[in-house]
């Protein structure tokens, strides 16, 4: 199999990675609400594809490699919503067991 | 290319077949991998979801400027193994043995930050548990929820710092068996399947930093 990789994207990479965290750190001290949490998962996913496509070699590797990789995040995915649905069909139900602090005895105090 | 021909396992018809063989089944492992980290992923969805407040107030008790430190230091350690990649492809085996050196040493930086961290933790009675006693401005804050985003908190970076270990150990197994050319010592192939695991630990780690440490780090 013929590879070539070359040093330089490895560095630009490598840096893209540096100044993304920056970007996540800086803006997290900004109130934002939940676009705060929006930006920190954004950033995750722009440095997770990074490392994925250059230094796990996904840009230049055989399809099936890929494949695989979505694969896993497909299969995560699912479990996801099926789970997710359960969660998010169902209200809560304040049971005592929820808050141990209001419940006799109250441990370690 | 100058890397050297080597022979292959009688399984395969060529050595490209077997390389490729092993990284793709490196590749279903970090598959497997990502769903074992993937339940602890969803709790922390259900946490997020349904305890808003107190996993913001929770994540202001993690340490930001270790978390950060953390994961510049990952963030590096992941570019060096990609080098130590390129070098042993190249051919280049005392530089590939020196980068997997230097990533180990950057993981074992990790793992005393992190340790660090959790001396404090446990200072400051954030294991969970009947000692969980977080504190603010000298007061005692307790929110329902609080708690279950400490045992994610432990569990996932716990699982991390397992998986971080493992890591280093195959880099230094990794440069031991460098100094010796291939087939008795290791090769090129074998750096790239242990690069793959780094990275993907690196990718773990880069999704918990947001989630544990920026959780409403500005306030509210």
């Amino acid at each position: 199999m013929e590879r070539h990789t070359r040093i330089r994207p490895l560095v630009l990479t490598w840096l893209a990675l540096l100044a993304l965290l920056a970007i996540s750190a800086g803006t997290s001290w900004l109130q934002l609400g939940w676009i705060n949490t929006a930006i920190g998962l954004a950033v995750a996913t722009v440095k997770v594809v990074l490392v994925g496509l250059v230094f796990m070699r996904l840009r230049m590797s055989h399809p099936l490699l890929r494949l695989t990789a979505l694969a896993g995040l497909t299969t995560l995915a699912l479990l996801f919503i099926l789970s997710g649905a359960d969660y998010a069909t169902r209200s809560a139900v304040q049971a005592p067991w929820q808050h141990p602090s209001t419940v006799a005895p109250r441990l370690g105090r | 290319m100058s890397t050297v021909e080597q022979p292959h396992a009688e399984q395969f018809t060529s050595r490209e077949q077997q390389s490729f063989a092993g990284t793709f089944g490196m590749w279903v492992f970090i598959a497997s991998e990502l769903l074992f980290f993937g339940p602890l992923l969803f709790g922390y969805l259900y946490l997020r979801v349904h305890y808003p407040e107190a996993s913001a107030a929770a994540s202001r008790h993690t340490d930001y400027l270790l978390g950060t430190a953390n994961t510049a230091v990952l963030l590096t350690s992941s570019f060096l193994m990609a080098l130590a990649g390129h070098a042993a492809e190249s051919g280049k085996r005392p530089r590939a043995m020196r980068m997997l050196w230097a990533v180990a040493a950057l993981g074992l930086v990790f793992l005393v930050l992190k340790g660090w961290e959790y001396h404090k933790d446990f200072q400051e009675h954030l294991f969970p548990g009947p000692h969980f006693r977080p504190e603010q401005d000298g007061r005692l804050q307790q929110l329902p929820g609080m708690q279950l985003f400490f045992i994610l908190y432990f569990v996932l970076t716990g699982l991390h710092a397992v998986h971080l270990t493992i890591g280093i150990l195959v880099c230094l197994a990794m440069a031991w068996r460098l100094r010796r050319p291939p087939p008795v010592g290791v090769s090129a192939d074998a750096i790239e399947y242990a690069g793959l695991y780094w990275h993907f630990v690196d990718v773990v780690w880069i999704f918990l930093y947001p989630l544990l440490y920026l959780v409403g780090r500005a306030g509210g």
